[in-house]
């Protein structure tokens, strides 16, 4: 306990005022006191009337020393009294607040065995005042100091001096807590040490809270240093104040070299200005976009794209800029690429666009040539509804689109032939189209439409199924008044035939006359003379030929010729045209061999077949050498019977195999071999299979012979109406 | 041939030239001729003479050579009667194929064909032996 006395700063005990109460009864306590020992003295060798004089004296006496009584007895007695008096009130008080204060405290003596604990020591420790009194300290020992720690303390307390440490100490049920201890020396009035304080003071907490700021800045310290991004601190004028690791990275320079210096060194130059402003006003507070993108010159020249994220912020009291730098090449690449791509997709966005608007406006224009078309024009649908009239087939039909739209087309537009009788329904190109479900187009000239008006005109009828994905949606019907076209048509076939005619007409009688002399029916002629009637015989021959074949050529040229297949008996053609060439044959000692297989029949017009193995055939006769070889042969493919027509003549020379369907083009050697021939045979051969849906080719080597193929489809020549047949 | 009645043959043709070929031929051969110089003179005469048979031009005055024989198939005897349609004239094929469906015909293009041709087709026409 008196220990205290030494750890308090002992506070000097007032002079008192004498209280006169006080010493009113001092005096007379003093007195009685006086009286009382006398009477116990005296009692027994004086008498009790000699009592009340040595009392009365004495009380005398004692009021006479009584000044000096109190001076030298009385008053150090009382000032005694008072002292120890407020020194235990002192030490109450002190008491009570080693009571109540958190920090551990307890008392050892000089052997360190505990003599008093406070309640926050059994708190925090967990030991009750009995339990630890007695012990040493040794029972908090948590074996986490080491020997030398205990060795220090002893030695540094022993000598009188306060100890003070961190110490991780044990608590009763083993748990540890850290505490912060000193250990104050307590010393007698001889300076030997007598006690020791130890104040404990739980820093657990502390600890805990510490090692969590430790941890948190370790947190963000590993953020900063190896997050992706650079970290930079600027301060004064845009000077380096902090860099971290990777802001070194992306720069290539350590941040000893970095810091201090102007952050503009480490901009590409373009951005320096520009920098400086921005550093400038933001510091001065002002609005500056706090995202960028910016270049920094890389150790080496090296322009690194970065984007900046910067704020103002304070640093050491002062304004500062920090900004985020985070290495945008990778992105920069990335974003490259979008853009190629994006700009790509822009490009073909605007393609797309182009080609809307391109359908757009061919939509508008295929709108208006619907509109303006020069011919009749009527859609109809699946069902054979009208569904759109254009003006001109309007102002044809004398129907109003209003009133026909909706309608059944045939009710709209009447359609017959040449002789008047109304085609029948099913037979109409329309309905055919709507069935078909085909791409065909078709086309026919030799109808007649009867307008709503009764007023029938011939016309051209182009029709065409109108298909989506796969299927018929509709149909289109297109037509055209060609009641002038006839008129001319046919004041040209009035001119052909007129002027077939009148060619020909001097041309028989030159032939007839010629024949009448040749047989001698005026007389008779001499060689010579037979010979040179031969000639003009022969002449006009060709002559009458070349006005067949050019008025041919005009009529297949022109279109003018009417194509009427039916069944033709192949072999009757060939031999046909055969037999006119007998003497041809014969007189060459050609060998003719016809192998034509199952094909007996083919639809086609017999005129034209007759003219095609007219041409062919004698081109074949007339150039193939004595004692030749012809081989004409018949087959079939899956759509064309094919005629291969075999010689062993002349052959085509190479450079002339392009030409000899061309009009009039006559190869040399054939013209050596043939000077008579007029060049249009193969031309007109072409021309008619081109229109009958047939084909004509050829494979030839000059000096060795030439096949020619011809076909005709298997469904025979394509029909074609005209008043007008070739010759 | 000097015991028979002479075959008479109707010859319809404008052209003088022609005719002149064609009558000096069928003469020549044992044919009694007789002559029209268009269509409507051609149809009278050999409505009136009932010739064996007939070489009709087709491109004549008054009467063209397809009206003739219409009207000349059109009575009892006409319909019998051969006519050898001799034209140089390109006809459509369908006409060709009226003038010559069962009918004693021949269509003939004129530039085309010998009077030794005409001939022998009349001949044909005619059942009688080539001479």
């Amino acid at each position: 306990m008196f220990a205290f006395n030494h750890a308090m700063s002992p506070n000097p005990i007032k002079r008192d005022v004498v209280d006169p109460t006080k010493l009113l009864i001092l005096i007379v306590f003093t007195i009685f006191g006086v009286e009382l020992i006398l009477m116990v003295i005296f009692t027994y060798f004086i008498h009790w009337q000699q009592w009340v004089e040595v009392v009365l004296d004495a009380s005398l006496l004692i009021l006479f020393l009584f000044p000096l009584l109190y001076r030298f007895v009385y008053r150090p007695l009382i000032r005694e009294i008072d002292i120890v008096h407020k020194t235990e009130e002192q030490l109450h008080l002190q008491s009570t607040a080693l009571e109540v204060v958190e920090n551990t405290v307890f008392v050892t003596d000089a052997e360190g065995t505990i003599q008093w604990v406070n309640p926050a020591f059994t708190r925090l420790t967990g030991y009750l005042g009995e339990e630890a009194i007695g012990k040493t300290p040794r029972i908090l020992n948590s074996g986490k100091q080491t020997p030398q720690y205990y060795q220090e303390l002893w030695h540094t307390i022993l000598s009188g001096v306060p100890w003070h440490s961190e110490v991780v100490d044990k608590r009763k049920d083993g748990s540890l807590f850290t505490a912060d201890q000193t250990i104050t020396p307590v010393k007698d009035a001889a300076g030997k040490v007598t006690n020791f304080v130890a104040i404990q003071n739980d820093i657990s907490e502390r600890i805990t809270a510490e090692e969590k700021l430790r941890a948190s800045e370790a947190k963000y310290s590993t953020l900063v240093e190896k997050g992706n991004d650079g970290i930079l601190i600027l301060q004064d004028n845009g000077i380096f104040k902090y860099v971290n690791s990777v802001m070194c990275k992306i720069t290539g320079y350590t941040s000893e070299e970095i810091i201090g210096q102007p952050f503009k060194n480490y901009l590409s130059p373009e951005y320096q200005k520009i920098e400086i402003e921005r550093y400038q006003k933001r510091v001065q507070g002002q609005h500056i976009p706090s995202r960028y993108e910016i270049e920094i010159l890389s150790k080496g020249g090296i322009r690194t794209p970065v984007e900046i994220s910067a704020s103002e912020i304070e640093y050491e009291g002062k304004p500062a800029v920090m900004a985020i730098v985070r290495d945008i090449t990778e992105r920069k690449k990335v974003e490259d690429t979008l853009k190629q791509i994006n700009s790509e997709l822009v490009d073909s966005k605007h393609a797309v666009e182009n080609v809307v608007e391109d359908f757009r406006l061919e939509k508008a224009k295929a709108e208006a040539m619907l509109v303006s078309i020069g011919e009749g024009l009527v859609a109809v649908d699946t069902d054979g509804k009208v569904i759109l009239m254009n003006g001109v087939a309007e102002q044809l039909l004398r129907w109003n689109h209003l009133e026909a739209i909706g309608k059944q087309y045939d009710s709209v537009i009447s359609l017959g032939d040449e002789k008047g009788s109304y085609v029948p329904l099913q037979d109409r190109p329309l309905t055919k189209a709507l069935k078909s479900q085909s791409h065909d187009t078709t086309f026919t000239n030799n109808l007649y439409i009867l307008s709503k008006n009764q007023f029938r005109f011939p016309v051209a009828i182009t029709v065409s199924p109108v298909l989506f994905d796969t299927g018929v949606i509709g149909a289109i019907e297109v037509f055209r008044d060609i009641t002038h076209e006839k008129d001319i048509d046919k004041a040209k076939t009035e001119f052909v035939s007129l002027a077939s005619h009148q060619l020909r007409t001097p041309l028989t009688t030159i032939g007839w006359y010629t024949e009448m002399l040749l047989k001698g029916d005026v007389g008779a002629v001499n060689d010579k003379q037979h010979q040179y009637l031969d000639e003009i015989y022969g002449g006009n021959k060709r002559m009458v030929e070349l006005v067949n074949s050019l008025l041919n050529v005009s009529r297949i040229e022109t279109g003018l010729f009417g194509i009427e297949p039916e069944d033709v008996k192949v072999k009757d053609v060939v031999d046909g045209v055969l037999k006119d060439l007998t003497a041809d044959i014969q007189g060459k000692q050609l060998q003719i061999n016809t192998s034509f297989n199952d094909i007996v029949t083919v639809t086609a017009d017999p005129k034209l077949l007759r003219l095609v193995f007219q041409n062919v055939l004698s081109n074949a006769v007339q150039y193939t050498a004595k004692a030749g070889l012809i081989d004409i042969h018949a087959s079939r493919t899956p759509t064309e019977i094919q005629f291969t027509i075999r010689d062993t003549g002349i052959g085509i020379p190479k450079a002339s195999q392009d030409k000899i369907f061309t009009k009039l083009y006559r190869a040399d050697n054939a013209k050596d071999v043939q000077p008579e021939g007029n060049g249009l045979g193969l031309y007109m051969v072409k021309g008619i299979l081109n229109h009958a849906g047939g084909r004509i080719w050829f494979e030839s080597e000059e000096g060795k012979g030439s096949t020619f193929y011809v076909t005709i489809p298997v469904t025979g020549m394509q029909t074609k109406t005209s008043t007008i047949s070739l010759a | 041939m000097e015991t028979t009645k002479k075959k008479i043959i109707l010859v319809t043709e404008d052209d003088p030239s022609m005719m002149k070929a064609l009558v000096d031929s069928l003469m020549r051969v044992g044919y009694t001729a007789i002559t029209a110089r268009d269509g409507a003179e051609g149809l009278a005469l050999a409505q009136k003479e009932h010739p064996d048979a007939i070489l009709l031009d087709i491109l004549m005055p008054n009467m063209d050579g397809i009206s003739m024989m219409e009207k000349l198939r059109a009575d009892e005897w006409g319909k019998k009667v051969p006519i050898i349609v001799l034209t140089n004239l390109d006809t459509n094929s369908s006409i060709i194929k009226t003038i010559l469906q069962d009918q004693p015909a021949y269509y003939l293009l004129k530039a085309n064909t010998k009077l030794e041709g005409v001939v022998e087709r009349l001949q044909e026409l005619l059942e009688e032996p080539t001479a």
